[in-house]
């Protein structure tokens, strides 16, 4: 009997030492912040190992007036914020990976675009240059967030080195009170376990509240829980999740979607799947 | 790429429970250029007194900095 996360665990070693794992990274996401990676690549002549799993989204330093937005990049006023943006635009070109940047309809926080644009799929493992990575969790994969040296081994090998963490499933039931959302509801699980209550976990969040939710809510969900101390949150893909994903830009399509459903659909962890730890919840209250 | 085997340098130890490690570049510094202000920025604020002279308590404690 295996979970959601023992199953896209398992797929994804490549190698194992002691009580580190090497696991293989399927997406990596980077913002202006990630300057220091392509220092450090620069430095050591390395170079990135698959740029085309590699995608950069300007969106800590971008400015959000429009105004400023219509004068082009030269607009920013301050120099050190124009540097970080222009930085993500002179390494994604020299490295010629994909930039969601200045200018582009496609361009927003990574942790929305990249759903919007459908690369947060089920299944995979997903790093991100930022705390807040574990928000694509909600789409059934594995989404953590990386520090700058990781984040230089990651485009360097597309492989991470990572203590495999405990899985806890919380589980949430009951119709939504009255006036209640999905971040009142992460918050009352965060108050329940405390903000250092998930450390060293995976979070798999389940039960029929979670079921009813919108992806939109989901992904506050397992945005939030970080803020737990957890490595990860992760919602088990179903039917909302396989109609928010069809056509997005980054999905599979014809053939390779079909065969991808029918991976995706073997996903979800066993109903007596062995989960380390188990708490309930009543969304009402 | 040389293998990494030895870093020499000044220990500073901070006894005290749940390390920020934020606190080795605040925030904010995050967008300051590489070069020379980054010296001024590590542990920036744990570091200064309000008057920008060097605090006494991290780096000037002698006995609890350990030179290789």
């Amino acid at each position: 009997m295996q979970t959601l996360f023992d199953k896209i665990w398992a797929k994804h070693v490549v190698a194992q030492e002691e009580d580190e794992t090497l696991l293989y990274v399927d997406r990596c996401l980077i913002h202006e912040g990630s300057r220091h990676t392509f220092d450090t690549l620069h430095e050591e002549g390395l170079s990135v190992a698959h740029p085309d799993k590699v995608f950069a989204f300007s969106d800590h330093y971008i400015p959000t007036d429009p105004q400023i937005r219509a004068q082009g990049v030269a607009g920013i006023a301050d120099p050190e914020i124009r540097n970080m943006v222009q930085l993500l635009i002179r390494n994604t070109d020299d490295y010629k990976i994909s930039r969601f940047g200045w200018g582009d309809d496609r361009q927003g926080i990574l942790h929305v675009a990249g759903p919007e644009l459908g690369l947060s799929q089920p299944g995979i493992v997903l790093v991100g240059a930022d705390s807040h990575t574990s928000t694509h969790g909600a789409f059934g994969n594995l989404s953590f967030g990386i520090g700058a040296s990781e984040t230089t081994h990651v485009v360097a090998t597309q492989t991470i080195w990572q203590r495999r963490p405990a899985t806890l499933r919380i589980k949430i039931d009951g119709p939504l009170g009255f006036g209640v959302t999905a971040k009142d509801i992460i918050l009352a699980v965060i108050a329940k376990i405390g903000i250092g209550g998930a450390i060293g976990y995976a979070i798999e969040y389940a039960g029929s509240a979670v079921t009813r939710m919108t992806m939109s809510e989901r992904m506050t969900i397992c945005n939030m829980s970080i803020e737990a101390g957890a490595k990860a949150g992760m919602i088990g893909p179903d039917d909302s999740t396989y109609e928010f994903l069809a056509n997005r830009a980054f999905a599979p399509k014809g053939r390779a979607w079909d065969e991808a459903l029918k991976y995706w659909r073997t996903l979800p962890s066993e109903a007596e799947a062995h989960l380390v730890d188990v708490r309930q919840l009543w969304a009402g209250k | 790429m040389q293998p990494f085997v030895t870093l020499s340098g000044v220990a500073v130890p901070l006894d005290e429970a749940n390390l920020d490690t934020n606190q080795l570049c605040p925030t904010r510094f995050n967008k300051v250029p590489k070069g020379p202000r980054f010296a001024q920025i590590l542990l920036h604020d744990r570091r200064f007194n309000s008057d920008g002279s060097e605090s006494q308590i991290i780096f000037s404690i002698r006995s609890h900095v350990v030179t290789p």
